[in-house]
C-alpha cells in the first residue's frame, strides 16, 4: 500500500504537472480541497489503484471543476470494479457486534423508494412513522428484505458496547447525530439503525474509493489513520466532537435488525 | 454554519438560469457544493425546503424547465441522472402551477422509457403529483415490468381504488419486494383512512394470501384495536367463504386458523355443513366430504361432534339429503372421538328421538373398540 504523491513520482515529469493542475483547481473549491486532502492522506490503496486515477486525470484535458470532479467519480468507480472494497477487511473488528447507521428519515425513505418494493418517498415516510411504533418481530415481518442503504454501506460501532452511537455528547437532536458521524447537513429527523452483518459480510476500512464514488460528495469524510477502523470526521463545533469508528460492508436488510429503528428529530 | 455548509441564500440569489444550471449540476455530479453521496436530489430539496416563496417558484421554473430538456432529448441525460430529476417531483414540483403539466409529461416518458428505475420514479412521481389514472394503466404496466415495480404500482393503484389495490394483490408473486411495499402501502392506508374503513376490503380477500402476509397483518390489525380474522369470522359469509377455500386448497389460511375463528359460530358451522354437504355430495364426492371431515377434526372433540349430530339430526329430520357414506362418516368420527362420547351421550339424552335413535346405533357399532366407553356412558345413566 502506498501513498498518491510516491506513485506520482514515478511518473513523467508532464503527467505530474498535468495531474497536479487538476487538482489545483479542485481545491479552489472547498470540498474540492478536503478531496484533495484525502487523496494525499490516503494509505490504503495499491500502486495499481493509483495508477489508475492518474491515468484518468492525465485524459483529461479540461480544467473545468465540474469535469474534474466526475472524473475522479469515474475513475474512482473504474477502480472499485477493479478492486471492490481497495481497503481490505478490518480484522480487528468483530463482526458479531452491534453496527449503527444513521441517516436523514427524508434520505432513508428516498433510498428505499429506489428498491422493487419502493413507494413514493412521502408515501414511505408516512409508514416508517407507523411502523416504528410496531415490536422487532412485527418490524421485521413488514419489512421483510428491506435494505438499509445502498452499496457500499456506511457504518458505526462501539468495541464493547451494545450502542454503537455510545457518545460522550449527547444526541438529543437530529443535528446531534448528524454533527458527531459527519453526515450532510440536511434538515428534518433523523432515522438510526442498529444491526448485526451477516456470516458472509465483513466491515471493511473505508477509502476514498468509497467516499468519491458517487455523484453527490459528502465533506466530512476522512480516510483511516488507525489499525481498527476508519474515523468519522465530524462537524466543526465548540466544543469539539469526538470521532467514531467507521467501517463500509455490503448492503444488510432489516432482517438484521437488532432493536427497532428510532428517529430522533 | 460548518464548514461545510450550503450557503443556501447566494444561491437562491441566482438568476433563474443560473439556479437551473445549479440545480443541473447537482444531480449529474458536476457540482462541488457538499451533498448526500446516496441521494443526489436531496440537495435542491433541501434548497427548495430554505427558499422564500418568489425563490419556490424560480425553483420550481428551474425544474419544469429541466424536466421539458429531458422530454425533448431524453439521451442527453444519463438515466441515473434522470431518475434524480424526475424525484424532484417530490417535493418541488407538487404545490407548482406546473404540477398537471409534469404528471402528463410522466405519463408520456411512461410509454417511451425503457430503463427500470426510471420507469418507477416516474409511476411514483404520477403519484406524488396526484394524478389518478384508471386502474387498467397499472395493471397493463404490471404486465410490461412485472416484479421490478411492485412498490410503485402498490401505490398507485392504492390511492386510486383501495379496493383494485386488493384484488390485484390476488394476481402478483409474494416476493420480499412485495411483502414490504405491501405494508408500506396498508400502513399509509392505515395513516390516511383508519383501520374501520380498511377491513372489510382486506377481509375480502385475506384468505387468499400467505402467511407471511397473514400473520404480520393480523397482528398489526391487533395494534389497532381490530381483530382482523375475528372480526371476518363474526359474518358468517366470510366465514363459509374462508372455509370453503381451505377445502377447496386455495387459501393460505388454515383449517384451525377459520375454525377457531368467530364468536357465535355455532351457527355458521351448521350453515357451512349443511352447504357443504349439497355442494360437495354433488359435485366433489365421497372424497371431498372425508377431506371436509378432517378439516373439521382439528376442532375440540365436543365441535366435531356436535357437528357430526347436527349432520345426523339433519339427516334424520329430512332437512337434507345425504349418501350413506356421509352419514356414516359423520359416526365414525363419533365413534372416534373417544374423549367426548361421555359428553356427547350425555347431551344426546337431551335431544328429540331421531338423533337419540342414531347415537344409539353409532354407540353400539362403537361397542367393540370403545367397549369402556360405553360402559361410561351407560354406568352414568345417560344412555338408555
Amino acid at each position: 500500500m502506498t501513498r498518491f504523491r510516491d506513485v506520482s513520482a514515478t511518473r513523467p515529469a508532464a503527467e505530474q504537472t498535468h495531474v497536479m493542475d487538476r487538482l489545483q483547481r479542485l481545491q479552489d473549491e472547498t470540498l474540492g480541497a478536503q478531496a484533495v486532502r484525502n487523496l494525499y492522506a490516503e494509505e490504503r490503496l495499491s500502486d495499481a489503484n493509483w495508477l489508475a486515477l492518474i491515468a484518468a486525470l492525465v485524459a483529461q484535458p479540461s480544467m473545468d471543476v465540474g469535469a474534474i470532479k466526475l472524473c475522479v467519480i469515474h475513475a474512482m468507480r473504474h477502480i472499485w470494479n477493479m478492486t471492490p472494497f481497495p481497503g481490505g477487511i478490518a480484522l480487528g473488528v468483530p463482526t458479531k457486534i452491534p453496527y449503527g447507521r444513521a441517516s436523514s428519515s427524508e434520505a432513508f425513505a428516498r433510498l428505499v423508494s429506489r428498491s422493487p418494493g419502493g413507494t413514493s418517498a412521502s408515501t414511505l415516510l408516512k409508514a416508517l412513522r407507523r411502523q416504528m411504533l410496531y415490536d422487532l418481530k412485527a418490524l421485521k415481518a413488514q419489512w421483510k428484505g428491506r435494505p438499509l442503504g445502498l452499496f457500499p454501506m456506511w457504518a458505526t460501532f462501539e468495541l464493547g458496547s451494545a450502542d454503537p452511537f455510545r457518545h460522550s455528547h449527547t444526541f438529543a437532536t437530529a443535528d446531534d447525530v448528524r454533527a458527531c458521524l459527519g453526515l450532510p447537513p440536511e434538515t428534518g429527523p433523523v432515522v438510526s439503525f442498529i444491526y448485526e452483518l451477516p456470516a458472509a459480510v465483513s466491515p471493511h476500512y473505508p477509502t476514498i474509493i468509497e467516499a468519491y464514488a458517487a455523484d453527490s460528495w459528502n465533506y466530512y469524510f476522512m480516510p483511516s489513520n488507525t489499525n481498527l477502523a476508519g474515523k468519522t470526521l465530524p462537524w466543526n463545533r465548540t466544543p469539539a466532537l469526538d470521532t467514531h469508528h467507521e467501517v463500509v460492508h455490503q448492503v444488510v436488510t432489516a432482517d438484521q435488525l437488532v432493536t427497532v429503528p428510532k428517529e430522533i428529530w | 454554519m460548518t464548514t461545510a455548509d450550503v450557503n443556501y441564500a447566494s444561491i437562491l440569489n441566482c438568476s433563474r438560469a443560473q439556479l437551473r444550471d445549479w440545480i443541473r449540476d447537482t444531480l449529474t455530479g458536476q457540482s462541488l457544493v457538499p451533498g448526500n453521496p446516496e441521494i443526489p436530489e436531496m440537495l435542491t430539496a433541501e434548497l427548495y425546503r430554505h427558499a422564500e416563496r418568489s425563490a419556490r417558484v424560480d425553483i420550481e421554473h428551474s425544474v419544469f424547465d429541466l424536466l421539458l430538456s429531458y422530454a425533448r432529448n431524453s439521451a442527453t441525460w444519463a438515466e441515473e441522472h434522470a431518475e434524480a430529476l424526475i424525484r424532484l417531483a417530490d417535493p418541488v414540483l407538487v404545490g407548482s402551477e406546473h404540477r398537471a403539466e409534469a404528471a402528463a409529461i410522466f405519463v408520456t416518458l411512461l410509454k417511451q422509457v425503457d430503463n427500470v428505475n426510471v420507469r418507477r420514479a416516474l409511476i411514483q412521481g404520477i403519484t406524488v403529483l396526484r394524478l389518478r389514472l384508471p386502474s387498467s394503466v397499472w395493471l397493463e404496466e404490471y404486465a410490461r415490468s412485472g416484479d421490478a415495480l411492485i412498490g410503485a404500482l402498490f401505490e398507485a393503484l392504492a390511492l386510486t381504488e383501495p379496493d383494485a389495490f386488493m384484488q390485484f394483490t390476488l394476481r402478483v408473486t409474494w416476493t420480499a419486494a412485495a411483502v414490504d411495499a405491501f405494508f408500506t402501502v396498508i400502513n399509509a392506508l392505515l395513516a390516511d383512512r383508519g383501520a374501520y374503513e380498511l377491513a372489510p376490503s382486506i377481509q375480502r380477500v385475506l384468505h387468499c394470501w400467505p402467511s407471511d402476509v397473514v400473520e404480520p397483518l393480523v397482528t398489526l390489525f391487533d395494534h389497532e384495536g381490530i381483530s382482523l380474522l375475528g372480526a371476518a369470522m363474526e359474518r358468517e359469509e366470510f366465514w363459509l367463504f374462508y372455509l370453503r377455500s381451505v377445502l377447496q386448497g386455495t387459501a393460505s389460511l388454515s383449517a384451525r386458523d377459520v375454525l377457531s375463528g368467530g364468536t357465535d359460530s355455532r351457527h355458521a358451522r351448521r350453515t357451512f355443513a349443511l352447504a357443504a354437504i349439497s355442494e360437495y355430495s354433488t359435485q366433489r364426492g365421497h372424497a371431498a366430504y372425508v377431506r371436509v371431515l378432517e378439516q373439521l377434526s382439528v376442532c375440540d372433540n365436543v365441535e366435531v361432534l356436535q357437528l357430526a349430530t347436527t349432520i345426523l339430526n339433519d339427516t334424520y329430520d329430512g332437512h337434507c339429503t345425504v349418501r350413506g357414506e356421509i352419514r356414516d362418516m359423520a359416526m365414525s368420527l363419533i365413534k372416534d372421538s373417544t374423549g367426548a362420547l361421555t359428553t356427547l351421550a350425555s347431551e344426546s339424552s337431551r335431544t328429540h328421538d331421531p338423533l337419540r335413535g342414531a347415537l344409539r346405533r353409532v354407540l353400539l357399532r362403537a361397542t367393540n373398540d370403545k367397549g369402556c366407553c360405553v360402559r361410561r356412558a351407560r354406568n352414568t345413566g345417560t344412555l338408555v
